[in-house]
């Protein structure tokens, strides 16, 4: 399914995939629902990914993004790009006492597992 | 020793947070020190029941809820939370019976004299020996939370303000220890706590909030015990409100309400677990996790849920 995020250029998916990040962690920790923004971000993720590996690269800056939950999703997106970096930045939330340390907590897991073989 | 903090009901009443409330007895009063949770006596010295083991082991604190009259007297015991009842119902329904502002009053602490009443004055709080005192990595702990007198009119601020105020207390708890209620810093939480009277309702959820993974024999034990601040939790999901026949409740009718699946878990743990479990997910390529696990064996399902359970502070 083609989403509204196709149209959007390189640096318009990366501003949208730092809006939606932003919001999708404030949601998850403040314990609001939060499944909208997590499927947008993916499809944003997806649209990166459609366009190559050179488009998805344009996301490495929010790793350094002053947002916490920014840095982490981008984190997920990239992790198989920069394997080290990012799973630092996936590690340090699990220290967190939020729902987003869960979560990254099963992110480590379900690769652990073999479940997601990051990309 | 009782280390803990009289929550003050003008009207009378005494009903305390945690598994006490469910009849454990004030053997149960004592709670360990990331939160306030109520653990039984052999537990409450444990010294690896962290948060996913990084907070560290520090001796029990617990809070209790009593008249300003008195705990001796007119002692009355809140109504259990009953399984599927929304647990803010319970928690208006004991915030109106108690009626007027709630109060915070601590009753003893560590270090406290013979007497049981903490000691007071300059040095009282004991920060010297703090992990921020001593140069511990810890960040500041000062109380920056303004708590709005009335309750915010949206989900999203109330619930904001809450789990500010539980992250802070978590935070205060771990890094101070047994100087918890001593700390000034803590009982100038509590003061803006006490300001703000439409957060006493939510007190229980707080609490629970707080508590430090237990086993999964304690969990599952608990769920006869009904309480404030806490639901039931199914370790392989039922997906009652799904019409396929891939849902849970048609594939394991004879094992969904079993004991093995059933936890009694704090509220909002609860929340981030099914939240979770909602949310697509990179990690499950795309899918949330539900639906990545839909049509899987019972066993994939509770081992995945196992984990979970783990990871979100739940579980030992």
């Amino acid at each position: 399914m083609r989403s509204s995020f196709s149209r959007q250029s390189d640096e318009q998916l990366v501003e949208s995939f730092r809006v939606i990040a932003q919001q999708l962690g404030e949601s998850v920790v403040n314990w609001l629902p939060a499944v909208r923004d997590s499927r947008r971000l993916i499809s944003v993720g997806d649209a990166l990914r459609a366009r190559g590996r050179g488009a998805r690269l344009k996301l490495a800056p929010l790793l350094d993004n002053e947002n916490r939950f920014v840095r982490y999703y981008a984190a997920k997106e990239l992790i198989g790009i920069f394997p080290q970096r990012c799973r630092a930045i996936i590690e340090e939330n699990t220290r967190e006492r939020d729902a987003i340390a869960g979560d990254a907590g099963m992110s480590l897991w379900a690769m652990d597992q073999g479940i997601y073989k990051p990309d | 020793m009782n280390r803990g903090f009289l929550l003050g009901d003008p009207h009378g009443g005494e009903w305390t947070v945690g598994d006490s409330a469910a009849g454990r007895g004030d053997g149960a009063g004592e709670a360990s020190p990331a939160g306030f949770q109520n653990q039984p006596p052999e537990e409450r010295l444990s010294t690896d029941g962290s948060h996913g083991n990084e907070v560290p082991s520090e001796p029990p604190i617990s809070w209790q809820i009593v008249s300003h009259d008195g705990p001796a007297s007119g002692t009355v015991s809140p109504p259990p939370a009953r399984a599927g009842e929304d647990a803010t119902a319970s928690a208006n329904s004991s915030s109106s019976e108690a009626g007027g502002d709630p109060t915070f009053i601590p009753v003893s602490a560590a270090g406290a004299g013979p007497t049981g009443e903490p000691p007071s004055g300059p040095g009282a709080s004991g920060e010297s020996s703090s992990p921020e005192a001593t140069g511990g990595q810890r960040p500041p702990l000062e109380w920056t939370i303004k708590i709005p007198d009335q309750e915010p009119p949206t989900e999203q601020l109330r619930n904001s303000v809450i789990r500010s105020v539980a992250t802070w207390l978590g935070r205060a708890a771990a890094s101070l220890g047994p100087l918890f209620l001593l700390d000034p810093r803590v009982r100038a939480a509590f003061a803006a706590l006490r300001a703000a009277a439409w957060i006493y309702r939510y007190f229980p959820r707080i609490a629970s909030y707080l508590d430090n993974a237990k086993t999964l024999e304690e969990l599952q034990s608990a769920v006869d015990e009904g309480a404030d601040g806490y639901e039931i939790h199914h370790i392989v999901e039922v997906q009652k409100n799904s019409v396929s026949s891939q849902a849970n409740w048609l594939r394991f009718r004879d094992r969904i309400n079993s004991r093995e699946n059933l936890l009694r878990v704090p509220y909002w743990k609860h929340v981030e677990i099914s939240s979770w479990y909602s949310r697509a997910n990179r990690d499950f390529g795309g899918l949330s996790p539900r639906d990545y696990l839909r049509g899987k064996s019972w066993e994939d399902q509770y081992n995945v849920g196992i984990d979970v359970l783990r990871k979100f502070g739940v579980l030992k």
